[in-house]
């Protein structure tokens, strides 16, 4: 599992492209976790960049997104359903 | 409004006046502006128009001594209210804050502040990716709804688009294609911001069950996005250079 920190602004597909840059360009059976600080402002440039890096481009086992809210939720799951993905998006709490 | 000159805007017919009209003001001012020509605005005969129109900064568009007619109105505190000109700046933290003063300024909270924080993204950041110019932005809540409106005095979409490829007869099929499909001036990079933008709409008019609207307008084209219709309304109307956006929510 790889843990990443979110911003607390999300932004441009660049940024999201920035955020995962270091991992590997296969991800073969490992999953991605993304933490995000509460009230952090979505976009869904983001989070459908975030969806394709690390779902669509790397294949990571899943995608964990702690910390959304559930307008964040929403748009993240329509970008992964319109990318074929949406079975390995997941929100756990925050532990 | 009407152009008497190349360089005088005569705003004096004016009798009403909202944040879509103030962009649109605002991106042929700065259009003149860059073009090289000297810029001078007469002020509308309306009182309470001219003064809203000097409360949202319009004089400050041109140098001083080039807006006539305008009554120099104190700038109360109503920044619960209003969201004065701001330009654009390019640079992705620069709209990120500037998406987030609007959705401050105008008070919402919930999902409501969050679908208002990426519409306004995503619009700021289709000025900065697409148009090749700046843009303006400014917004207005009155008793039941919310006003926004940003705008450039770019390519406009149908060029934009033409630019990768998509290549379209009218500007009013330009915006209707970026705006219901993934189509983008950045292959395999984008397409998904109006769509965003206009799904957000719908759904602030849902849970109010109150309507809302998207207005889109590049060149000759307008597409009316409103929450009780089907499909878009289109119109050809007078060209602006470049695109301006509208949005009209409940709140």
């Amino acid at each position: 599992m790889t843990t990443l920190q979110g911003p607390a602004r999300m932004g441009s597909r660049s940024k999201a492209a920035r955020l995962v840059q270091d991992l590997p360009t296969s991800l073969g059976n490992e999953s991605v976790r993304v933490e995000f600080g509460d009230g952090t402002l979505a976009t869904t440039s983001f989070l459908d960049q975030l969806c394709i890096e690390v779902l669509v481009v790397r294949r990571a086992k899943s995608l964990q997104l702690v910390g959304l809210d559930s307008y964040a939720q929403g748009v993240a799951l329509d970008c992964a359903r319109e990318r074929g993905v949406v079975d390995r998006v997941v929100f756990p709490p925050r532990v | 409004m009407s152009a008497t000159s190349a360089e005088v805007l005569d705003l004096r017919g004016c009798t009403f006046a909202t944040p879509g009209g103030l962009v649109a003001l605002a991106c042929e001012v700065r259009r003149q502006v860059e073009a090289g020509r000297r810029v001078t605005l007469e002020a509308p005969r309306n009182f309470d128009v001219a003064c809203w129109l000097d409360r949202m900064d319009v004089p400050k568009l041109v140098p001083d001594g080039c807006a006539s007619g305008f009554h120099g109105v104190q700038h109360h505190p109503r920044r619960d209210r209003l969201v004065e000109l701001v330009e654009i700046e390019d640079g992705e933290s620069e709209i990120e804050h500037m998406a987030e003063l609007v959705v401050n300024r105008v008070r919402l909270e919930g999902q409501a502040r969050s679908e208002l924080y990426d519409s306004l993204y995503e619009l700021a950041l289709n000025v900065c990716e697409h148009s090749g110019t700046s843009g303006f932005i400014a917004a207005q809540t009155y008793r039941n709804h919310l006003e926004v409106a940003i705008g450039d005095w770019g390519t406009g979409v149908r060029a934009s688009l033409a630019s990768a490829g998509h290549m379209y007869d009218a500007d009013a099929d330009a915006l209707l294609a970026a705006s219901t499909t993934d189509v983008s001036s950045k292959p395999g990079w984008g397409g998904k911001g109006l769509q965003s933008v206009i799904r957000n709409a719908k759904g602030v008019a849902r849970r109010h069950r109150r309507p809302a609207k998207v207005d889109l307008w590049s060149g000759n084209g307008t597409l009316r996005f409103d929450s009780n219709r089907a499909d878009p309304l289109v119109r050809r109307v007078r060209h602006h250079q470049g695109t301006i956006a509208r949005l009209v929510v409940p709140c």
